[in-house]
């Protein structure tokens, strides 16, 4: 399998994200307070379930390979940090800092719990678990290679624009410092499950064709309406 | 039960990836959504697809044929007889050379929708699975592209366990489009062909040898709108099947198609046909001839065109190949909570709920509508 198909894709999709013009604009200092808002919203309903995503990646890896999930699983949980704060709970502080109400947390948690509902329910393009277990890992691995060198820059950004600090803004800064170890230990994870379960180069390679379709960064973090903008699919 | 109000929703949903034919590459949908609501506070949802080049409809003059044309006679008119011969109560779809029937089906959905809604009842219930019909395949549709567009789209089709493909072809990159199908397909694979009407007859010839040794099952609309008789000595030369599709919309056009023998299968789609009423009857034609159809969709449309057209599939139960139910394939968003989409083999369950089987997410109909218009 190869290493380098995958770091190209991260990389390809990285960039596109990096100079979409969302991004500049919240760069930039341009969008306005509720737009970083609505910025902030779109990460905690793409993340707030990530433990329980993780999880199940860990139930499908190879026990010579599970240890850096479980790690990641753990981390994730709060259980292997510092002050035991969760991921989860870093969103909710970051959410908190910019004055979320009940209602908008619950419109949040809502949409988080639809997005799950949707991947549980929706009908299996794939015709063996050993396949899907690929393609969300690759989609989860892709998440922590992109933060791993974008989250300090968009911490930096939402600290400029909605005045936060950096407790605040733990949730990227945390992530710029432990995605680097995350995303190297996820893509030999990658390769090894990938080797365990027999995935040919072929399929492999047409598993991160599907995966990586479309910019997973641009969509999750900024919308359907905007990638179609920035991929010129809307006149 | 009275119709009381129309509202019309043009949508624009952006698609995941571009999808590209020789006469046109989408990149949204532009679908439109008939909303009718009844003076018993039922609605009802159907929708259209306007193709200049099919039915010489726009969006914006299937709109007006709508408002102007159709809802005049609908408005407050008893409709609670017979659900499915609705149309009937239509003014003539043809003006010239335009047929609305994409104008026309959208509203007999939504009219049926309500309808079957009030009495709780679905339109798998009306039009019941033929007993052999326990699921439905769908065929995967590959766009027109390079080669290597052709071998990336069929690999991933293959990995989704499709085994019927539908390859779009354009006459400069042919050769090789069929060629890179194949290899990425396999031998076994059923693998037809559509020219989007991009080829001449003698071109079609020259490519006959092409079709044989890749196997190629048909040949969808070869050359454009050509008449009967050419399309007949076509037929006789070609080893393969001719399907008929843009030269295939009216009453008129199947009866000539079939006198002459210009053609051996029938594309039949929802909106091209005028509604499920028209189609039903195009169907019993074709059948009563001895000739086959299939069941195929548009680009772009959303949940409720593909709800209607998977009970019909069901219904019918001898359809040769079914397209459509790509939902969120090709959708970046569908209009109803769950993916209306087909899963792994192309293979997806019998609607069993009310109505046409959807429930449309008003959020998500306002979000993909970008313009309304209401009577």
């Amino acid at each position: 399998m190869s290493r380098s198909l995958i770091e190209s894709t991260y990389q390809t999709h990285s960039d596109a994200f990096s100079k979409c013009s969302q991004f500049a604009g919240l760069e930039g200092g341009k969008l306005t307070r509720f737009e970083c808002e609505e910025f902030v919203e779109a990460i905690c309903q793409a993340h707030l379930h990530s433990p329980k995503i993780v999880s199940f990646l860990y139930a499908l890896a190879p026990s010579h390979a599970d240890e850096s999930l479980k790690h990641n699983v753990l981390e994730e949980m709060g259980i292997e940090e510092e002050d035991g704060t969760s991921h989860p709970d870093l969103l909710r502080r970051l959410g908190d800092a910019c004055h979320f109400d009940t209602l908008r947390w619950e419109k949040v948690r809502r949409a988080a719990d639809e997005r799950l509902r949707d991947m549980v329910i929706q009908p299996l393009m794939f015709g063996t678990l050993r396949d899907v277990g690929l393609s969300v890992m690759l989609e989860v691995v892709g998440f922590e290679w992109m933060l791993s060198r974008l989250s300090r820059r968009m911490g930096r950004a939402l600290q400029k624009s909605l005045m936060l600090s950096e407790d605040d803004l733990a949730w990227f800064f945390h992530h710029s410092d432990v995605d680097i170890g995350h995303a190297e230990e996820g893509l030999q994870a990658t390769l090894e499950y990938a080797k365990f379960y027999d995935i040919d180069q072929d399929t492999f390679e047409t598993i991160i064709d599907v995966t990586f379709r479309e910019n997973i960064f641009i969509k999750r973090y900024f919308g359907n309406q905007a990638l179609a903008h920035d991929k010129g699919f809307l006149k | 039960m009275k119709p009381v109000r129309i509202k019309l929703h043009e949508l624009q949903i952006p698609f995941v990836e571009a999808f590209a034919h020789s006469a046109k590459s989408r990149t949204a949908s532009d679908s439109f959504v008939v909303e009718i609501e009844f003076d018993n506070g039922m609605v009802g949802y159907g929708e259209g697809v306007s193709r200049p080049y099919v039915t010489g409809e726009t969006v914006e003059a299937s709109v007006d044929h709508i408002l102007h044309k159709v809802w005049p006679v609908l408005l407050n008119r008893d409709i609670a007889q017979d659900a499915l011969n609705l149309c009937q109560h239509f003014p003539d779809a043809i003006e010239g050379n335009v047929a609305f029937h994409g104008a026309q089906a959208a509203v007999e959905l939504a009219l049926i929708d309500s309808f079957l809604r009030s009495n709780g009842t679905g339109l798998h219930q009306v039009l019941p699975a033929s007993p052999e019909v326990k699921q439905i395949r769908y065929s995967g549709v590959i766009t027109a592209s390079s080669a290597e567009g052709v071998r990336k789209t069929a690999k991933k089709l293959k990995l989704f366990g499709i085994t019927e493909y539908k390859l779009k072809i354009d006459r400069e990159r042919v050769r090789e489009q069929i060629a890179c199908a194949r290899e990425a397909i396999g031998p076994d694979a059923s693998l037809r062909v559509d020219g989007n009407s991009d080829f001449s007859p003698d071109e079609v010839i020259d490519l006959d040898s092409e079709f044989q040794s890749h196997h190629i099952a048909a040949i969808e609309q070869p050359t454009p709108r050509l008449p009967a008789k050419v399309w007949a000595d076509l037929q006789k030369r070609l080893s393969i099947p001719i399907v008929a599709d843009e030269s295939f919309v009216t009453e008129e056009d199947a009866i000539s198609l079939i006198e002459n023998k210009a053609c051996q299968i029938f594309n039949l789609r929802i909106a091209k046909c005028g509604g499920v009423g028209r189609l039903l009857k195009l169907a019993r034609r074709i059948k009563s001839a001895g000739l086959r159809y299939q069941l195929g969709c548009q680009v772009g449309e959303t949940c409720i065109l593909s709800a209607a057209a998977r009970t019909l599939a069901a219904h019918l139960g001898d359809c040769l190949y079914v397209e459509g139910s790509y939902g969120n394939l090709l959708l970046s968003e569908d209009i109803c909570r769950d993916r209306y989409q087909f899963g792994f083999g192309g293979l997806a369950p019998l609607n069993a709920a009310v109505g046409l089987g959807v429930d449309i997410v008003r959020e998500k109909l306002e979000r993909a509508t970008v313009r309304t218009v209401q009577a």
